[in-house]
Formats: structure tokens, sequence, C-alpha cells
């Protein structure tokens, strides 16, 4: 290992506690840059944020107006745009249950589509909203041509940005254009994509994206939900309570349009969670980005390379590096998925995640293995050895059966 | 003797978590809270004799019997897929008599 991935390596405290770490699709390693600044609004503010008249909570709102920015500036939108939320899930949950749906309407999503961006809008069907569901293609891809097609007369289409049990990266440039172009409200999941992508989703222009904290260095808890200005017309907020409003008598009350996130963060927030996120972000744009990436690219050449030559592994999915996060799903002959995961777990100290990856549609009528695959995802602090142990372990497990 | 609860036996409590499930049943983790051990080429005939399928690699125990897969560890940690009915309760009835652990003293059974 090189001097300079040592060093990176070392902001990563937890890589400390042992083991190999490959379930970064489910929570990255929180950076230490990110605890640091949470340990430090505990130890050195302590006190809730805005409509506070005393210096300490002015300074902890102005460390939370400077994460917004950071965060915002990951995905290169204003931070005006950008509302705190605790998670992905919530930030989808926000919107589908926040536009006042007319029946009738209908909603396209995706069988690739995690649980998070798939049951808000099923669920949508109790209030006479018509879902459909497009298919990825053999590879895992969503066809931007076809999801045209599909969105006629849609009033919202849902994506995710990148799969979360197979990868792959869909070109949302493409499908927000499409769905744009056929009249709907564009919706992206980028927990995932985020996570691993330097993209300018300023100049994309979806109607929101959805990504979250833990997915990218941060804390867990604390999630942000870019609106645009068509979603903040026609949305209205889920939750209501302190700081959603201008005004309010018995009669009624005014919501607050000013600044256009406040009506979507009533009550107190996860105060160190958005100065954690925002602390992630930072540490994220000081990176080389393109090297990193470059450099996890490689580890997944390694990983899938490997593990096509394992004849009892069989990969889900892409089997080439490009066009993917470095997200794998894969089976071993014999084997259940939760069996390889725990007894990579408990034999060889090797982290990973196994069943359906809360995307059972892809598992079950994609694929037609409802129980799923085991999911090894990387991120930028795994290294050759760490790819190397899983690999090894695996092939001593298709030789034992 | 199949399993040796080192701190005596009685009230070895088990920790269960539901793992990534599909359809009518579940999957679960038990995890015992003390250490035990368990011979696993023990149970390997105890659950051939009633109609599974059994081996013991790379010092797991893989099992199938009534349609439920079951991966076992010395240290007594189990992984129990398709569990009907879906609940931690089924999950835990079953390692208890996987393991031969009376369910309500968490002693070991007598064999019969």
């Amino acid at each position: 290992m090189t001097d300079s991935a040592n060093t990176f390596r070392d902001c990563f405290p937890s890589l400390n506690s042992g083991g190999v770490y490959l379930d970064s699709a489910a929570k990255t390693l929180t950076c230490k840059s990110a605890l640091e600044s949470m340990d430090n609004y505990y130890s050195c503010f302590d006190v809730n944020i805005d409509r506070g008249i005393y210096r300490r909570s002015i300074d902890a709102s102005i460390r939370v107006d400077e994460a917004r920015s950071e965060v915002a500036a990951m995905i290169g939108v204003s931070p005006e745009r950008l509302v705190f939320l605790p998670s992905t899930t919530w930030a989808i949950n926000t919107v589908a249950n926040g536009i006042p749906w007319r029946n009738g309407d209908r909603v396209v999503t995706t069988a690739l589509e995690h649980h998070s961006n798939f049951l808000p809008w099923i669920n949508l069907r109790r209030r006479g909203v018509e879902v459909d569901v497009i298919r990825p293609d053999s590879r895992g891809y969503i066809d931007p041509t076809e999801a045209a097609v599909v969105a006629r007369n849609a009033r919202l289409v849902a994506f995710t940005h990148a799969s979360n049990a197979i990868g792959t990266l869909q070109d949302i440039g493409a499908l927000t254009r499409e769905a744009r172009n056929a009249g709907a409200l564009v919706v992206i999941d980028g927990a995932q994509g985020a996570s691993h992508e330097c993209t300018d989703i300023g100049e994309i222009d979806p109607d929101a994206y959805a990504f979250s904290g833990h997915k990218c260095f941060g804390p867990a808890g604390i999630g942000a939900l870019y609106l645009s200005e068509r979603m903040l017309a026609v949305l209205e907020p889920m939750v209501l309570g302190g700081g959603s409003a201008e005004d309010s008598s018995p009669g009624g009350y005014t919501l607050k349009n000013d600044p256009p996130w406040a009506r979507f963060e009533p009550g107190t927030p996860n105060i160190p969670g958005m100065i954690g996120f925002g602390a992630a972000a930072s540490f994220r744009q000081s990176l080389d980005w393109h090297e990193l990436t470059e450099g996890t690219s490689l580890l997944l050449t390694c990983l899938l390379e490997g593990l096509n030559s394992i004849p009892s592994v069989k990969v889900y999915g892409p089997g080439e590096a490009a066009g993917k996060t470095p997200v794998v799903s894969f089976r071993v002959d014999g084997y259940t998925p939760h069996s390889i995961g725990s007894i990579l777990c408990q034999n060889h100290g090797i982290m990973v995640r196994s069943g359906h990856h809360c995307a059972p549609t892809l598992w079950r009528d994609i694929y037609g293995r409802p129980e799923g695959a085991v999911r090894a995802s990387l991120h930028a602090y795994n290294t050759k050895d760490d790819v190397k142990r899983l690999l090894l372990a695996l092939e001593c497990l298709g030789r034992g059966r | 003797m199949t399993t040796v609860p080192r701190n005596s036996g009685a009230g070895v409590g088990y920790v269960v978590l539901e793992l990534c499930s599909y359809g009518d049943s579940g999957d679960f983790q038990v995890l015992p809270k003390s250490m035990v051990e368990i011979r696993l080429e023990d149970r390997v005939g105890w659950l051939t004799a009633r109609g599974g399928r059994a081996a013991v690699i790379e010092g797991v125990l893989l099992a199938e019997i009534g349609g439920t897969q079951i991966s076992l560890y010395r240290d007594g940690r189990a992984v129990l897929e398709r569990v009907t009915p879906c609940s931690k309760q089924a999950a835990l009835e079953l390692y208890h008599v996987l393991v031969e652990v009376d369910t309500d003293t968490g002693m070991k059974q007598k064999r019969s």
C-alpha cells in the first residue's frame, strides 16, 4: 500500500477495529473530520439553533448553515434548495406524500429500486394513483428511450442513480431529460450514486434528488433532499411544527417560504448530524475524487475477474467495472447467501451483506432468485488485500462443497 | 452430550435477529449471550436420523431439514433460513430443538 493510501485510510478511525469491511453500500465508514465536528458541537456548543438570541446559538446556527452549503456544493446545487431530513428514505417519502395527488395520476418507477424508492410509490395506489414499474435490461440498466415511452402521461418518474444491489449506474441525465420532455416530475434516489459519483445534479436538474450522510463518509440519521422550483411549487410539507410557519392562529397558518427548505424542517433537527454531514462533504470536496475512483475501479476489476474465475461463483449484473459502482452481488453453488455471509464473517473476518438488499422485485422478478445474493461493496478505503482475502475465502468455500 | 453451556446451562440467553427474508417464511440469526460449545459432528447424525441433510464444512454445520436451511457454528451461532411461521419465537424454538436445549429452562434436554 502506498503512503497516500495509508494516509487516506487514517482518516477512517473504525478501520482500526479490524476485519475486512465490504459493506459500504449499507454504510460507509465515518471520516475523522465528521466525527471531530460532531464532538466539537457537543463539547463547545450543545445548544439549539435558529431563533436563539445568544451567541452560542447563533454560532451553532452558522455551523449548520455552513454544513448546508458544503452538502449542497457536493452535488452542485443551491443550499437554499437543500432540505436536511433523516435519510434518503425519509426524503423520498416527503416527496411521495407531499404532492397533492389527483385521482388517475400516474407514477413510473423501476424494478431496480431499493424499497425506499419503491414502497412510497406503490403505496400511492391506495390514493387512486396508478403506478407502473419498468424493467431494466438484462445487464441492469434502464433504457431512457423505453422510459420516455412509459413516462408519457405520467405525473412523476422515480428512478435510482445507481442500483444498491448490482451497482449499475443509470444514465440519469438522459432519463431526466426524457421524463421531463414527457411532462413528468423527476425524482432520483441518489443514495448509492452520491456515495461514489461526483455528479453535478444542478446541471441535470431533476425535481428531487435524495441522498444520505451515512453513504458519504458522514454520520447515520441525516440525509438531504434537493428540490427544484417546479417541485417546490407543488410540494406540501408532510410534518408541521416549530419553524414551519410564518404565523399561525386558531384560524390557520401561513407556511414559511423563505428560505424554501424551512417549511420542510420542523422541530429541532439533527444538529450534530447536519454538522457531521457538512464536514464529510467538505472532506470529500478536498479529495482528488478522480484518483480515488480510479483506484476503486481497479479494485472492482480485480474483484470481478477473481469472482468470474471461480467456477462455483455466479456474479449478477455487469461483469466489468465500467458503468457501475463498486458493488458486486454473487452467489456460490451449494450455499445460501446468508450462509456465505455468516461463514465469511465467522471464519474470515469479512463483513458483507446477504439477502435481497431491500430490492426483492429485482431478485425475484428479474433474476428468479427471491432469496437474493451476497453483496460485497467496496469504497475508496478498501485495499487489494481486502479483495484478495474475499477471493481466497470464496475459493476455499467453492472447493469445500 | 452435544451442548456444553460453560456457565452451567440454565439461563443462557439468546439474541435473535431477523435477516433479510422473503415470502411467508423468515430468516434469522441466533446468538447465545454466553459462551457455549457445540459438537457439530454429533448434530450431523441427529439431523440425518430425522430425515435431514447435514455436513460439516469449514467448521460450519450446513444442514437442511423440513425446508429450513441451517448454518450452525461451534460457538452456538446459527443462521436459520426459511423458518415458518416467520417469527423470532419459532426460530428460537427450532434452535433449541437443534441444540437440544429446553426452551423453558435453557438446560440440555434428555435424549428420548
